[in-house]
């Protein structure tokens, strides 16, 4: 997460940079329309697509309810089979374990593959400080590290980017002939993560789902990078966040199904890597080390709540970023957290505080386009509506005087609640009317009549309301 | 049959026609119906914005209004969802005002859906000879999954040529206070929507929620564009 | 400790809350007529190729397209395992081939492929096995839904070799081939044979750049599955 001085996670409410960028604004319009049609035409193919839905939000409810047992479960399958499991209370955890794993094998530079959970503790940096250089080998990762930006979206993470941005990229950090062509984008690329591979001893990766009853990290993929950051170096480290977890191998039918067609709109990724251990005996390659960090950073307290809880269903496919209006026009960058879009609204402020994300749920116009889509069936406006009342009592809780806002509110709420009373702010607002419009509508020089008004007319009130009509309603019918 | 008329703050303040209309819709039908001047508002605005004792507040009284009504009927995809979805949530699960919410949920559609699944309307006898498109409102569609109802009543008009726009399921971008705190985004949608009313042709734009088209309407009157928002009950009273 | 505070959490949080059941049948996922048809077009849209040789006697004619179409005179074998499971022949030029650690390969001059194969072996390094341009493999299943095939690592065998070459070639048994996932996960038992599973559904593949597909990006650029009959094995079998 990245925070500012004063700790807050902040989305501008003028998320000028990415609106004005008129190059961003069009690149995004053609990533996102082409991802939106194959996602259409994968989903729609599927006949009991609401039913597969289903079983996945049941399994996952059930799955976070019995938690403590299923990790246990989960870490005796793991161990038996001679990995190691390395648990993390916090984001420093996982870090210093890593750091310190990295520190005593004398590694200088690590193979990773995409992992939303090590961009959630800020491995990179962290490495970094400690002069340890991370190689991000999935094609996409690749890019906006090279371009020196953290992913605009969870599963494809330099969306924003167009070919000739990335070409120029390319010919400037690694000096490619300067070409468009994606076949030679990405050759480039290829040759030159090869010899990273080839050379890595420690290979970072992270984990789609961990099966508990048979203690296997499932990795999916389409490049085939991750497969080998999991199998040409000497120590493979799984990050998990612990809601990863599910109890049968069975029910990957179901949620493969669901996370590829909503990620990508493929009936199945290329690669869908199961791993149970580092190398066995006989075997002639694979990691002699094989360890699997179990991540909480704050994904238990949200089990509290049944309803917050469904946050963690996610199963960080992207659906929602991909149909939600707010996330097209604002893009990845503005949520300024690892989870952008509507997942990232809700889940920022949870994984973090409410008082550090407070801005988060209200960038939404609570369309529900997020929930329609989402496989897992998390109810996203629900829980921003849940969030914005938080995020309200945090506030004007600390606040030593009432805030504007929430005296507007109750002003509101107390001529709301009483007939008489709602006749009066009428008779007001008629007369403030013709103060400042002139009766040519409702032109009030403060917020928020004026912050609609800087692009928009207000329309006027109506000579007379239609309970004034109803009144005389003989005349009118 | 008895209905009770939820016309909205917004109507009856900005939109007084859409009331009328809807009435005489209704009556058309048979239908006899009921404004109670005691009525305010749903809450919507204070529950959306987070301040859940506002919107108790307002809810409460909604609730005292409207709970001895038969049928309760709102001109409002997004007032609907409000009374039928967030209502009961703003009271504690036990609590009589929740319990009576709950009921109250269930005997209030919006007005495309009475028509359509209630009273086994789908053609009111309007004519309304122009080019027309349907600006479908988030709520109505995503949280009461109410698709077909009004395409079946605006298709039923006489002399119509109504056309889908590209995208017409795509928000708006009002969102309540959203199109205040975010009001670059917010206008930046609309910009998106009235593009997709104007290329496919349309004159006219047709909704179910008032605060959809005032939305659309403030950007259009503002740059001078020639298209016109109609409510639905506004449309389907032109008989 | 982190291990015990986390549980101790989990298990605080989660207690109070109805525990909402595991469902216990799997939704239904599609069946088909005709499996072998279904998998060819489910693999072909995956940008994989699909080869029958499920006749007696056209493995060989199958292969030689492959070594045709890649322009390759040497095959790479993922153990002797697939020897074993297809029934083809062989003769060990190397009588240390099948001891540990070895890469076992054939050589076919002019693309001409003849069984038994002539089978070479070297020393299983990395730098070795990053040159290599052609591997074949033996597939556990097929699922037709998607035109997957399931690679596993066995004894003898590693990860790497179906990673690295520009080229794969997958044989399937028609025996092996399922309907749906919902016929695979529940047979699946990984971790039983080897330390990885891996589903494999045509090539190494990427869409990063403005969602353009590029086929070939860190794995093959180049998939094959060919299709056998398991019952016409034996034909073929000559024993070493």
């Amino acid at each position: 997460m990245r925070k500012n001085q004063a700790g807050m996670i902040k989305i501008s409410p003028h998320t000028g940079p990415a609106l004005a960028n008129a190059t961003l604004q069009a690149n995004l319009k053609n990533t996102v329309g082409k991802v939106l049609h194959v996602h259409q035409l994968a989903v729609s193919e599927v006949a009991n697509w609401q039913e597969l839905r289903c079983h996945a939000e049941q399994v996952k409810a059930h799955t976070l309810a019995r938690l403590h047992f299923y990790l246990q479960e989960l870490e005796k399958q793991i161990k038996g089979q001679g990995g190691k499991v390395v648990w993390a209370d916090n984001a420093q955890d996982a870090l210093d374990f890593v750091v310190e794993l990295a520190h005593q094998r004398e590694i200088r530079r690590l193979v990773k593959s995409k992992s939303m959970l090590s961009e959630e503790i800020g491995l990179n940096e962290a490495l970094e400080r400690e002069r340890i250089e991370t190689v991000e080998t999935d094609l996409g990762e690749f890019i906006v590290q090279l371009a020196g930006e953290p992913p605009f979206h969870i599963t494809a993470p330099a969306l924003h980017k167009s070919r000739r941005e990335i070409a120029q990229l390319f010919s400037q950090k690694l000096g490619m002939e300067p070409s468009e062509d994606v076949q030679q984008i990405t050759a480039t690329a290829r040759t030159l993560l090869r010899e990273h591979f080839l050379a890595a001893r420690l290979g970072i990766t992270g984990a789609n789902f961990a099966v508990a009853e048979t203690g296997t990290i499932v990795v999916v993929e389409n490049e085939g990078n991750a497969r080998l950051c999991l199998s040409v170096p000497e120590t493979h480290v799984v990050l998990v966040g612990i809601e990863k977890v599910i109890p049968r191998m069975a029910d990957l039918a179901v949620f493969l199904k669901l996370l590829t067609r909503s990620a990508t709109g493929q009936r199945i990724t290329s690669y869908v890597n199961l791993i149970n251990a580092g190398r066995r005996e006989r075997e002639a390659d694979g990691p002699h080390e094989f360890y699997v960090v179990l991540v909480d950073n704050g994904r238990s307290r949200l089990l509290v709540d049944p309803v917050m809880r469904q946050t963690l269903h996610c199963i960080r496919c992207g659906a929602c970023l991909n149909v939600c209006p707010v996330y097209q026009k604002i893009g990845g960058h503005a949520y300024q957290s690892a989870y952008p879009g509507p997942i990232g609204a809700i889940l920022t402020p949870q994984l973090t505080s409410i008082e550090s994300a407070p801005e988060h749920p209200f960038a939404s116009s609570l369309c529900g386009a997020c929930a329609e889509v989402c496989p897992v069936r998390i109810p996203i406006p629900h829980i921003l509506l849940r969030l914005r009342a938080q995020a309200q009592r945090a506030k004007n809780g600390k606040a030593a005087r009432v805030p504007a806002e929430k005296w507007a509110f109750q002003l509101w709420a107390w001529s709301m609640s009483s007939p008489t009373r709602y006749s009066r702010m009428e008779a007001l607002l008629r007369f403030l009317q013709k103060l400042f419009g002139r009766d040519q509508g409702l032109r009030l020089p403060f917020p928020p009549f004026s912050q609609w008004l800087r692009r928009r007319e207000l329309p006027a009130l109506a000579p007379q309301s239609f309970r004034q009509i109803y009144r005389n309603r003989k005349v009118m019918l | 049959m008895k209905v009770s008329l939820f016309v909205t703050c917004l109507v009856d303040q900005f939109f007084p026609s859409v009331g009328t209309s809807a009435i005489r819709v209704l009556e058309k039908f048979g239908v006899h119906v009921d404004f109670d001047p005691r009525q305010t508002c749903c809450g919507q605005p204070a529950s959306n914005s987070g301040y859940s004792d506002e919107a108790r507040q307002v809810g409460a009284h909604y609730l005292e209004v409207f709970q001895d009504s038969e049928y309760v009927v709102v001109p409002s995809g997004s007032c609907c969802t409000m009374v039928r979805r967030y209502l009961p949530e703003l009271f504690t699960e036990e609590s009589p005002e929740a319990r009576k919410a709950r009921e109250l949920a269930a005997r209030t559609f919006e007005l495309s859906e009475f028509l359509i699944s209630v009273l086994k309307v789908s053609d009111t006898g309007a004519r309304f000879p122009e080019i027309v498109t349907y600006h479908d409102s988030c709520h109505l569609l995503r949280e009461l999954g109410i698709y077909e109802p009004p395409r079946r009543l605006i298709r039923s008009v006489r002399d119509i040529d109504f056309r889908e726009m590209a995208n017409s399921t795509r928000c708006c971008g009002f969102g309540g206070t959203f199109s205040v705190k975010f009001e670059d985004v917010s206008v930046a949608l609309a910009e998106d929507k009235v593009r997709a009313i104007q290329d496919c042709g349309a004159r006219f734009v047709v909704a179910t929620d008032v605060s959809c088209l005032m939305h659309l309407d403030g950007l259009m009157r503002r740059n001078h564009i020639p298209v016109k928002t109609i409510h639905l009950a506004e449309l389907l009273a032109k008989f | 400790m982190s291990r015990s505070a986390i549980l101790e959490r989990v298990r605080r949080c989660g207690t109070g809350t109805s525990v909402p059941e595991l469902p216990q049948k799997l939704p239904e996922f599609p069946c088909y007529q005709d499996a072998a048809a279904q998998f060819q077009s489910a693999l072909q849209a995956a940008g994989g190729t699909f080869l029958d040789a499920r006749s007696a006697g056209t493995l060989g004619s199958a292969l030689e397209r492959v070594l045709q179409e890649t322009g390759v005179h040497e095959i790479y074998w993922d153990g002797h395992h697939v020897f074993e499971k297809h029934a083809i022949s062989y003769t060990l030029r190397d009588p240390q081939a099948f001891s540990q650690s070895r890469l076992l390969h054939s050589f076919h001059y002019r693309g001409s492929l003849q069984f038994p194969l002539l089978l070479n072996s070297r020393p299983y390094q990395l730098q070795h096995l990053a040159k290599i341009s052609l591997a074949v493999s033996s597939a556990e299943y097929g699922v037709a839904e998607t035109g997957t095939v399931v690679h596993e690592v066995r004894p003898g065998s590693g990860r790497l070799l179906t990673a690295l070459p520009a080229a794969h070639v997958v044989l399937l048994n028609d025996s092996d081939l399922l309907m749906n996932h919902a016929d695979l996960f529940p047979v699946l038992s990984p971790g039983s044979t080897g330390s990885m599973t891996t589903l494999i559904t045509g090539p190494s593949r990427t869409a990063d750049v403005e969602k353009t597909l590029v086929m070939g990006v860190h794995g093959p650029q180049r998939f094959y599955v060919i299709l056998m009959k398991s019952d016409q094995a034996e034909k073929r079998h000559t024993p070493p």
